[in-house]
């Protein structure tokens, strides 16, 4: 098994965010996660991504329990699990061809990371990932040069790069046109195939969940709603799971600001 | 296809990057080489014993009643000084900046046609400022000390002068990047200069020229502090002559006084600052300044009845400051000393780069309890401590020379430096660490990738414009012996040879807009 | 408000230049000692004077010897205690009469010391070490020790490794005892007066030699001050008695046996050193 949610549990803030959330996806499978804003989809998967420890149940990832590992062994854990986000973690002034160097840091030393870092290298295999996503040529632009979109697709070249046997992502392509979009998604599906890694991918639209994932997880108010095989999920279904909806204002993340002041 | 294709696959950055890796260490080699600093003389034991030696004798304090009578007189002269030439800064800056602020011009808000006598009188009075606050303020007090004589009235010009340029251009610039719409509308009305500023800018932008304001009082208060080992007044008066008869209590006492000044002008600082925010608290910061300037003039005014300032010896001096001497023996070594200067100020600023980064990540929330308290209060003692004090140390530990003044703006320029690398820190977005981390990345690595690659660029930019700061500060550390130009001009001052100080003081000029050049050139290469 | 406040400030200054009291006779010195050091000196003598005098004497402490100059040209102080090197200076900038002077002014000395750490006996040892005057507009801490050096053929800024300035004489002695510079030179009398009190540390500093001779300190007044007064002052300072104790006391702080009458002529020869030191133009 893949990845496996028994009653797992998430609060932050003192404030219950998931409640009681079991799931399983065997090796290679597939799914999209739906749901209304604010459902839980972004910390379902940072739970899952290790960036939080659920409160009760269990989690387990790739066969482990990340939280029973010592910090060697949960760093091999990590490095297997690659994580697309809604909007690309890249520093601005970071090269592009660094930003993506960076999705296999779990499998390197320290030191070959800080020799990466003045010497890029497997420049090949990181134009290859970018190719993927039509961004061969920006190989070696700084981020804070790119568009939205192309900050969302390097994030997910990173990821791919990465080569992890669990692969998920958050609203990969909020930014992106409808085209670009679908060419995206499939893009993800058919490299998760190929290297028959697990893909769990939370979707706004759920045009695009349909199209492309045998299995639809809905997620509502922390919980699962319906967890069904994308035959079974009805008009009404659907209807039930975003009652009340309002999708929230598309925002983006400002450029990396210099002081302007000069200090006494 | 394959050339192409290989030709790309080469960083390239790679050519620019090597240069700056081979040449910034370079460059600080020479300058080392040229200052004659060597960092080992850090660890040195001598060194090292003799800094513990005179810090030992900062305790205890000296609790002599007359030294501490005086040590009260002269705090209060120096925050009287202060908030005087803070308000004579602002009557300059303001005029000034309502003239040659670009927001305010017709031809930009109508485009009308531009009137050339009008741009060339503007450009004349840009130019002015810039001379006003190129000069460095201490500069300008010993001037005005040598000029018109002694006594706390030159030190309440002097930062009215070198404070006034600066706000002039600073103010100009805050109403420059306002939203343009409202004084275009009120120009096209016909309105004049003055009522487009009332009421279409002062409105958008009161508050951050209040807050620039109060900033800057609070550089005053530490510019003031030092005034005195030129002679003008103020706490500076006795730390120059406690540290010239190398009295350790006396200087312990200054350096705690002088320290609680600084926290305390913070803490005020940043309550005005808040207080902006608020309608009550406008008036409430507009009562109290108003009683500050009156308390400040009560104190200072009664000084300045005894001791009158000379307004014939003024312009007599001014006018023997207008034949420089340039002599090219003397420019030759105008010229060595200018080398010296800019070497110790880069030099300084970057080994205070590497100590501030050292000191940031303990210092920020990062840090673990136990060490972020200890590297927070080294911190404040670097940078409470004022820079002429550290060059009168350094001084002792390295001896007279060039080698003082690089470790003087070494030191609190780390500490500065440090505190605001700590502060950019802890504003940085977590998420490309956190990234990194949830994908087996190690921790180092996660600050090689994800922290340094968001801060370093905040951290270049902030060290860029303490050097502009620094250049300005090793031009006068010579006046305590530490080397630069500072000696000479200390020497022709005192000598009265006024040719000579008028070609040092365009020396100093020089350096400092050089500088600024440098430095607004690599800041534009980093965005 | 603030541009009302301003405006009174220029007003009370403008003001303040134009009445300065005469009421007050402001006398100052040029620090070549401790500022506490100077008060403790000139407070009997000041009493005396106002006896003398019958009018008020204060003294204006002023922490840096061109300061002086500055002042007494800007007629900020009526009386000032000044240097060979400082008059001249002043009678440069402006009009100013010496008074008096005290009779062992009339043939001064300079003192070369040094470092018993470094091992210094000799001023030749001093050869590439660090070396200290007192103040830049120091008679005998800096102008004349600097003359005689040159005359010996030691150009102080490349015969010594770096030369710094301690701003007063004993200063100097206490960069000496710290090691901070080798070696120094100071004022004749200040020396004598510190290894009196015991406050020279012979395992630290050691006397080197001594300089020639010259003219040095002397009460100088403004130049527009009134001439009675200029005469009154100068017989208060020439009726001082060794032979009255209480008169002996000012004498012996002062470290003159009595004062005689000075004129500017006296001090030419300093005028001709500073010139051949490049210290005049």
């Amino acid at each position: 098994m893949s990845l496996a949610l028994s009653e797992a549990t998430l609060s932050l803030r003192g404030q219950r965010i998931l409640d009681g959330i079991t799931l399983r996806l065997a090796q290679g499978e597939q799914a999209a996660l739906i749901g209304p804003s604010g459902a839980g989809k972004s910390s379902l998967l940072l739970l899952v991504a290790t960036q939080y420890r659920a409160a009760s149940g269990s989690v387990q990832l790739l066969g482990a329990e990340p939280w029973q590992l010592d910090s060697a062994a949960l760093r091999r854990l990590r490095s297997r699990i690659g994580s697309v986000y809604q909007h690309a973690p890249l520093p601005a002034l970071q090269r592009v061809v660094t930003a993506v160097g960076a999705g296999r840091l779990g499998q390197l030393s320290t030191l070959a990371a800080l020799r990466r870092l003045l010497w890029p290298q497997d420049v090949a295999g990181i134009r290859a990932a970018l190719e993927q996503v039509q961004l061969g040529d920006k190989l070696w632009q700084r981020c804070d040069r790119l568009s939205g979109g192309q900050r969302q697709r390097v994030g997910i070249a990173r990821a791919l790069y990465q080569q992890p046997d669990l692969l998920l992502a958050d609203e990969p392509v909020s930014a992106l046109d409808p085209r670009l979009a679908d060419d995206t998604i499939a893009l993800l599906c058919r490299q998760a195939a190929t290297r028959n890694s697990t893909l769990l991918v939370s979707l706004h639209s759920v045009e695009l969940a349909l199209a492309h994932f045998p299995r639809l997880i809905g997620l509502r108010d922390g919980q699962v709603m319906f967890d069904l095989p994308r035959s079974e999920v009805t008009p009404a279904l659907l209807a039930a799971l975003y009652a009340g909806d309002t999708p929230p204002e598309p925002d983006d993340t400002p450029a990396a600001k210099l002081p302007r002041v000069a200090p006494c | 296809m394959l050339t192409a294709k290989t030709l790309s696959a080469r960083d390239p950055a790679l050519a620019a990057r090597l240069g700056w890796i081979i040449a910034t260490p370079l460059l600080l080699l020479a300058a080392m080489y040229y200052t004659g600093f060597d960092p080992r003389l850090l660890l040195d034991a001598d060194t090292l014993a003799t800094l513990a030696h005179f810090a030992g004798e900062f305790f205890p304090p000296s609790h002599d009643p007359v030294f501490l009578a005086s040590l009260w007189h002269e705090t209060l002269t120096t925050l009287a000084v202060a908030s005087s030439g803070t308000l004579l800064a602002m009557l300059v800056g303001l005029p000034a900046a309502l003239l040659t602020s670009r927001a305010l011009d017709r031809d930009v808000l109508t485009g009308e046609a531009p009137s050339r006598l009008w741009h060339w009188l503007q450009n004349s009075l840009r130019a002015l400022m810039v001379i006003l606050r190129g000069v460095p303020d201490l500069v300008w007090a010993l001037l005005l000390v040598r000029a018109a004589g002694l006594g706390s009235l030159p030190a309440v010009l002097a930062l009215g002068l070198a404070y006034g340029g600066m706000l002039g251009k600073v103010y100009a610039e805050i109403l420059e990047a306002q939203p343009r719409a409202p004084a275009a509308a009120l120009a096209g009305s016909g309105a004049s200069r003055l009522a487009i500023f009332g009421y279409a800018l002062l409105p958008q932008a009161a508050h951050e020229l209040i807050s620039y304001s109060v900033y800057r009082w609070e550089c005053a208060i530490r510019a003031s502090a030092v005034m005195g080992f030129v002679g003008a007044g103020g706490l500076g008066l006795l730390m120059d002559t406690s540290i010239r008869m190398l009295n350790g209590g006396e200087v312990g006492a200054l350096l705690l006084v002088f320290m609680a000044l600084v926290a305390l002008t913070e803490l005020i600082s940043r309550l005005a600052r808040h207080a902006v925010e608020s309608r009550r608290g406008g008036l409430v910061l507009a009562a109290a300044c108003i009683l500050l300037q009156l308390a400040a003039f009560g104190w200072l005014g009664p000084q300045w009845q005894d001791s009158p300032f000379d307004v014939g010896g003024l312009l007599r001096f001014a006018g023997e400051l207008l034949h420089p001497n340039l002599a090219p023996a003397f420019l030759l070594k105008v010229g060595g000393g200018m080398l010296e200067t800019l070497a110790q100020s880069a030099l300084g600023t970057a080994f205070a780069f590497l100590g501030g980064a050292l000191l940031a990540l303990p210092a920020s929330q990062r840090g673990p309890r136990w060490l972020r308290y200890p590297v927070q209060l080294l911190l404040n003692i670097l940078r409470g401590t004022p820079d002429l004090l550290w060059g009168a140390i350094a001084v002792l530990a390295l001896s007279l020379g060039p080698a003082a003044g690089v470790l003087a703006l070494a030191l609190h320029t780390s500490g500065v430096l440090g505190r605001l690398f700590a502060h950019t820190l802890e504003n940085l977005p977590p998420e490309p660490e956190a990234a990194l981390r949830v994908s087996g990345a190690s921790p180092v690595a996660r600050l090689a990738y994800g922290l340094l690659p968001q801060a370093l660029p905040q951290w270049i930019a902030y060290t860029l414009y303490r050097w502009e700061n620094n250049i300005r500060i090793a031009a006068i550390l010579g006046l305590v012996g530490a080397g630069g130009l500072g000696q000479q001009l200390y020497l022709a001052l005192s000598l009265f040879q006024l040719g000579n100080a008028a070609t040092l003081i365009a020396a100093m000029l020089l350096l400092s807009w050089g500088v600024e050049g440098i430095s607004r050139w690599l800041r534009q290469r980093l965005e | 408000m603030k541009a009302k406040i301003a405006l009174a400030s220029l007003l009370l200054a403008v003001s303040a230049v134009a009445g300065a009291a005469e009421a007050v006779l402001k006398v100052s010195a040029i620090p070549d000692e401790a500022p506490t050091e100077l008060q403790r000196k000139f407070a009997p003598l000041g009493s005396y004077l106002e006896k003398e005098l019958g009018m008020k004497v204060q003294f204006v402490p002023v922490t840096d010897y061109a300061g002086v100059v500055t002042a007494l040209n800007a007629d900020q102080i009526d009386m000032a205690w000044l240097g060979g090197f400082t008059f001249v200076q002043a009678s440069q900038r402006g009009k100013v009469v010496p008074l008096v002077q005290r009779a062992e002014d009339a043939k001064f000395t300079a003192k070369y010391i040094g470092s018993v750490e470094a091992g210094i006996k000799t001023l030749q040892d001093l050869k590439g070490k660090r070396f200290a005057f007192g103040s830049a507009s120091s008679t005998s801490g800096h102008l004349m020790p600097r003359y005689f050096l040159q005359k010996q053929g030691m150009q102080p800024e490349t015969f010594f490794k770096s030369v710094g300035y301690s701003g007063a004489h004993d200063a100097t002695v206490a960069w000496v005892a710290s090691g901070k510079v080798e070696g120094g030179a100071l004022n004749a009398s200040v020396w004598d007066k510190l290894v009196e009190a015991g406050k020279v540390d012979p395992a630290k500093v050691r006397l080197l030699g001594t300089s020639p001779t010259f003219y040095d300190y002397n009460w100088t007044v403004r130049g527009s001050l009134d001439k009675k007064l200029q005469q009154r002052i100068q017989a208060a300072f020439l009726k001082l008695d060794a032979a009255n104790p209480e008169q002996k006391a000012i004498l012996d702080l002062q470290r003159a046996s009595k004062f005689i009458p000075t004129k500017a002529e006296n001090y030419e020869g300093i005028e001709a050193a500073a010139k051949a030191a490049g210290l005049l133009q």
